[in-house]
């Protein structure tokens, strides 16, 4: 029985950065790279996301050295500014790079 | 649609949403009603040094009302950006552009008070030029100035309702001065003001503050 021929890509779609490619992780990311940095809440209002939701996403990107996260205070007020990190701009590049090449070489 | 243009929507949407608070609608309305303000105080001997301190008292208010929300109101519940360094490079374009809209703006201030003085002094003729003509004059360059100085900070801030706000602006001051009376400015300083005040609303209602405890890392 003949199988059909899958792309090289496709098949290394083992290659795909995992810690990205998780939808609100993404958002994160993408977000991050565009700007310069953002405050916790700044993020979470432009991404809909919860706290809990959130936390737990940078806790993972800052693990992966993707995301910088600095503490500080706005007055009396706790301030997290968060930031990509040279990895962390490198690793989205790739990871685009990655997807466009995969998506480019699925037959239509 | 191609990736780039993904991530520029992306930025773009961070850029713009900077301003749904209102506040610039709230300050630029505020303005324009202090300054109608001042117009409806009769101008006349010491008068006028009065009414021109309370001018600049009522736009030093409004600046610090707006100062204040920002860091008070919108910052705590809206959360704090830095943008990448093209926009930071149209930052700081803009501020040149305005210094030189503030040196014209002086610098034709300046003119006007020693043409008239001078006139006053008859250190000088002037050709006749009808009143209505030079209201004309003076109202169009107020109107151009308020105006452009409007659409100019509005394109660089990619704030849309800026171009509503300069029209509105731009015809309050030429009305105003050409037929000199205060109500045109009075009227734009509220068609300006009351949609502030709605998005101010909505904004308090949509970005509650939030829990100070529940920032990352120190829940």
């Amino acid at each position: 029985m003949a199988t059909p021929e899958v792309p090289a890509s496709v098949a290394s779609h083992s290659e795909i950065n995992r810690l990205i490619h998780e939808p609100a992780r993404f958002q994160v990311m993408a977000l991050l790279y565009v700007i310069e940095s953002a405050d916790f809440t700044f993020i979470m209002n432009q991404l809909d996301l919860t706290w809990g939701n959130l936390s737990a996403h940078i806790s993972k990107l800052e693990d992966g050295g993707y995301v910088a996260v600095e503490k500080g205070f706005k007055g009396k007020r706790p301030q997290t500014m968060l930031s990509l990190t040279a990895e962390g701009r490198k690793a989205f590049q790739d990871y685009r790079q990655t997807m466009k090449q995969m998506l480019d070489e699925i037959p239509e | 649609m191609s990736q780039n243009l993904d991530l520029k929507t992306i930025e773009r949407k961070a850029f713009r949403s900077v301003h749904q608070d209102g506040l610039w609608d709230i300050y630029l309305g505020g303005l324009m009603l202090v300054l109608s303000l001042m117009f409806s105080i009769p101008e006349s001997g010491e008068g006028k040094l009065t009414t021109f301190g309370l001018a600049l008292l009522g736009v030093a208010i409004m600046f610090a009302i707006f100062q204040l929300g920002k860091k008070f109101i919108t910052i705590p519940r809206f959360g704090q950006v830095q943008f990448g360094p093209e926009r930071q490079k149209r930052k700081v374009t803009l501020w040149w552009i305005m210094g030189v809209y503030l040196v014209i703006t002086l610098g034709l201030f300046l003119f006007s008070l020693y043409v008239w003085n001078a006139a006053d002094a008859g250190r000088i003729t002037m050709s006749p030029i009808s009143l209505s003509m030079e209201r004309m004059i003076v109202a169009s360059l107020a109107a151009l100035i308020s105006g452009t100085s409007i659409i100019v900070t509005s394109y660089f801030r990619e704030f849309v309702r800026g171009y509503y706000i300069a029209l509105m602006m731009g015809a309050g001051f030429f009305f105003t001065l050409l037929f000199n009376v205060t109500t045109p400015m009075l009227v734009a300083g509220v068609l300006i003001l009351v949609p502030g005040l709605v998005l101010f609303i909505n904004f308090l209602r949509k970005y509650p503050l939030p829990r100070q405890e529940a920032d990352y890392g120190n829940s």
